[in-house]
């Protein structure tokens, strides 16, 4: 199977999952499993969350510069309720943001 | 083999008719090594992506030929994404005239670096695949197979450890032959239906060149991009439908999976396992199995905040005396000297330089241990041992039945606690995401550690590494003892498991470790500073004015409203060692529950205040010059007796002769001299213990309200104020029991059967309101 239907359909049965797990699942190197589960972030099938929140650069936090340490990245497939593929599809290209790799590392 | 020259920057008039070779590669995968290598240019080079931001042009020769080498910047795809600079790469990749495109990929990261391979093949153009870093894949216990890599791409390969200039002469070599004799690349395909589509969208596009047509269509085809002219997206809509009813696929999934796929079917024919393991692999494993073993992963982490801690302190106050002497010198009596002489008011020259001077005087004097603080921090985040940290403390929590992932945001709480509440919300369980939130207030932010060090400079001048340490322990513990105890009253239920990512060890660079400590002392400096110099001139003037017979009027500092209304409550705070006349301590504690940073600035005003007359004589003869001479006098005797506690970690010595030692601790600014009169080392201990349990700032209170609503952001703050009045008030009660045996075993008693009835509460709550009902405030979340 194509590895990168393979951790389409590995996140799609965990639910939730880090880049690690998938990636020794579908036996492929994490960085590459974190570059297709961003695959499926930007076709809006899967949402990434960040350790933080997403909230550090905004309020009383963007004052504050000592986060980015230990958490790992997590992603979650979308289900059915949260996006049909087809509204994903009409999202992806004004959601395309490339994600940095060394913020998935 | 002829040697290349360097021509760096060589104008690009000057090379045309040059052939053009291209360096290409993912970012970071060494290209601007490889230019310097070809070129024998020293352009600046670093271990991350992101160094090459713009185009570089060089020249080398070799075999007499000269060509003319672009370094261009880090590309992930061709289709799109990145800030300008991947667009630079992009742009000249498909648009200019390349003779040979050199696509550097990192070997031991081979699979990722393909994906850009692939599409460097659907150009066209000739190009040659550089291997570079083989030595790390080695280490990896991987070899790569240049041959057989060659055999399916059908195009050179040269093996590379740039950053040694192993290679180099065989990458002439190959560049030279490749030149004079293209090599015919086996370009890979797409399935059918992809290459149908792509070909459907590219002829309704008016591009000129066949490659960027190509990409064209692949970039409207996979949804990046949409086209202005009707008749193109028509024809897109068209091949999209047609793929997803021939394949049941979405186009744009069929063409990163045709990628994905070739990369991971190339690098498993490019890279054996040798079986055997590189040393970097051997090392990780050793020190896992020490800092992630079931029993010593929790001490080991628990030595290492300690030696942070006490290296930060001790090594910092060998600076702190010059530092704080010499901003003292300068922006206290300096400014207040040029300020006098300027004919300024003596009034408005006491609040410049006593409440301005004095403010940027006291976060100054902070610099050296709390600058080295971050240094160790960042150090240790960088080299892949803090994520560990949190592990082996995720797995002593899952042990304590509590939320295993509780604690993941810990590190993250040492700076701030309002990003650690937030973090919270990577967990699914609401049980668990509540039970972490109300843990966080407890980790000692970045706000309380100015606190600590000014009590630790004065009070535990020769053990403030370890004071400071205890405290940070003290929080995790009261965080734990929260958890611990809500999970076993008002909030039953069990863990649930939680993942985590461990990522590889590295020896952190220097730079990085410095710059990302520097940017986060500046951050706090900034912050701190701020509000300190703010909060000192409010209260360089608001203990001016009080109460009197003849209504509100000018008072001395002792008779204004802000000692009157904090004399009245001092009382309260008398079972942990604060007394009423030192109601500046109870003053700063009010005004540090909006931020915990104006907890010093309080005390620094009043106590610039309280000495303003003194500091104006000092402001006529302000003798600056020999104050530096003597702040810079104090290096090398601190130095000295900095090297001397290396010889005796344990300060045997000077258990020895305390009065000396306390003498020694020369505590020159007026707050700390202040400090000095107000407590003795148990009261300030128990007043960092207050510090860091009550009240969390009011930024925090705003996260837990947004996080677990009004009941229990109300809940954890009245809970924080009693653990921290009782914690201090037990610690305060202990240390003097000796001389009032029957009041401390009254007030120890007392603390302890407030605790238990507050259990006995909570669980009443819990039986009654049962989990879900307790939980519901979650629910949205979920």
């Amino acid at each position: 199977m194509n590895p990168l239907f393979a951790v389409r359909d590995c996140l799609r049965a965990a639910g939730l999952a880090s880049a690690a797990e998938i990636a020794a699942q579908v036996q492929v190197p994490a960085d590459v499993a974190a570059d297709m589960l961003d695959h499926w972030v930007r076709r809006g099938l899967a949402e990434r969350l960040d350790p933080q929140g997403g909230t550090c650069r905004s309020g009383a936090c963007a004052r504050c510069g000592l986060c980015g340490a230990a958490t790992a990245v997590l992603y979650r497939w979308h289900t059915a309720a949260d996006a049909t593929p087809r509204a994903a599809a009409a999202r992806a290209a004004v959601m395309l943001r490339p994600v940095s790799p060394a913020a998935l590392r | 083999m002829t040697a290349c020259h360097a021509d760096g920057n060589a104008a690009p008039a000057a090379q045309a008719g040059m052939p053009v070779i291209a360096l290409a590669g993912n970012p970071n995968s060494g290209k601007t090594t490889v230019f310097n290598l070809l070129t024998g240019a020293h352009q600046h080079v670093g271990n991350w992506p992101g160094v090459t931001v713009e185009q570089r042009r060089g020249t080398a020769s070799a075999h007499g030929r000269r060509m003319a080498v672009i370094d261009l910047p880090g590309v992930y795809s061709l289709l799109g994404g990145g800030g300008a600079d991947q667009g630079v790469a992009r742009n000249f990749l498909l648009d200019e005239r390349v003779d040979l495109i050199v696509n550097i990929v990192d070997a031991s990261n081979l699979e990722r670096h393909l994906a850009l391979t692939f599409e460097l093949l659907e150009t066209g153009k000739p190009l040659l695949l550089a291997l570079n870093m083989v030595d790390e894949a080695q280490a990896l216990g991987l070899e790569p197979q240049a041959q057989a890599l060659a055999g399916q791409l059908g195009v050179p390969v040269v093996a590379l450890v740039a950053r040694k200039g192993q290679g180099r002469e065989a990458l002439l070599d190959a560049i030279v032959q490749a030149l004079q004799q293209p090599p015919q690349p086996q370009v890979p395909a797409y399935p059918d239906a992809v290459e149908q589509a792509i070909a459907a969208v590219g002829a309704a596009l008016e591009s000129a060149q066949a490659a960027r047509r190509r990409f064209d269509a692949l970039r409207l085809l996979e949804g990046l991009v949409v086209s202005p002219r009707a008749p193109v997206q028509a024809a897109v809509h068209a091949a999209q439908t047609q793929v997803r009813q021939h394949t049941g696929e979405d186009v744009a999934d069929l063409v990163a999976a045709a990628r994905f796929g070739w990369a991971h079917q190339l690098a498993a024919i490019a890279l054996q396992r040798t079986g055997r393991m590189g040393l970097r692999h051997r090392v990780t494993d050793v020190i896992d199995r020490v800092v992630l073993n079931e029993w010593l992963g929790v001490p080991v982490f628990l030595l290492v905040l300690y030696l942070v801690f006490i290296v930060s302190f001790s090594a910092g106050k060998v600076f702190i005396d010059f530092f704080d002497q010499a901003s003292s010198a300068l922006f206290i009596a300096g400014l207040g000297h040029l300020l006098l002489q300027a004919g300024l008011p003596d009034w408005l020259v006491s609040i410049a330089a006593g409440g301005v001077g004095g403010g940027v005087n006291l976060v100054v004097s902070f610099i050296p241990p709390i600058g080295l603080t971050f240094l160790f921090l960042a150090f240790l985040d960088d080299s892949g041992y803090m994520a560990r940290a949190a592990y082996a403390m995720d797995r002593f929590m899952r042990r304590l039945g509590l939320p295993g992932n509780a604690l993941v945001p810990m590190v993250i709480g040492f700076g701030c606690n309002v990003p650690a509440i937030m973090g919270s919300r990577i967990i699914e369980d609401p049980r668990g995401r509540l039970l972490t939130v109300l843990m966080q207030p407890f980790m000692s932010c970045s706000a309380r550690l100015t606190i600590y060090m000014a009590f630790a400079v004065v009070f535990f001048r020769d053990n403030g590494g370890q004071v400071v340490f205890l405290l940070y322990v003290l929080g995790i513990a009261v965080a734990l003892l929260t958890a611990w105890m809500l999970g076993r009253t008002a909030v039953p239920g069990e863990p649930m498991p939680f993942v985590m990512e461990l990522p590889p060890y590295r020896l952190p660079s220097g730079r990085s470790v410095a710059l990302q400590a520097w940017q986060r002392l500046k951050v706090f400096v900034l912050r701190v500073g701020k509000v300190i110099v703010a909060i000192g001139v409010v209260l360089f003037v608001l203990p001016g004015i009080g109460w009197t017979g003849d209504g509100l009027r000018a008072t001395p500092i002792d008779q204004s409203l802000l000692a009157q209304g904090s004399k009245a409550i001092a009382p309260m705070f008398a079972p942990m060692g604060i007394e009423r006349d030192d109601w500046p301590a109870v003053s700063a504690l009010l005004a540090g529950a909006a931020a915990k940073e104006i907890v010093i600035g309080t005390l620094n005003g009043i106590y610039q205040r309280q000495n303003a007359a003194d500091l104006l004589a000092s402001y006529r003869h302000p003798e600056v010059g020999d104050k530096l001479l003597q702040a810079v006098q104090t290096i090398p005797d601190n130095a000295r007796a900095f090297l001397g506690g290396l010889a005796d970690p344990l300060h045997l010595r000077q258990l020895q002769n305390t009065e000396e030692a306390t003498q020694a601790s020369g505590a020159t600014h007026e707050t700390l001299a202040g400090l000095q009169r107000m407590f003795t080392p148990l009261s300030a201990f128990a007043y960092l213990v207050f510090v860091l349990l009550y009240v969390p700032c009011a930024s925090t209170m705003g996260a837990l309200r947004r996080e677990v609503g009004w009941g229990w952001m109300t809940f954890s703050v009245l809970y924080g104020i009693g653990m921290a009045w009782a914690a201090a008030t037990v610690i305060y009660q202990v240390g003097t029991f000796a001389a009032h045996p029957q009041g401390a075993a009254a007030w120890i008693a007392a603390c302890v059967a407030a605790f238990a009835l507050l259990v006995v509460a909570l669980r009443q709550y819990g039986r009654r309101a049962g989990q879900r009902t307790a939980a519901a405030g979650l629910e949205s979340l979920v």
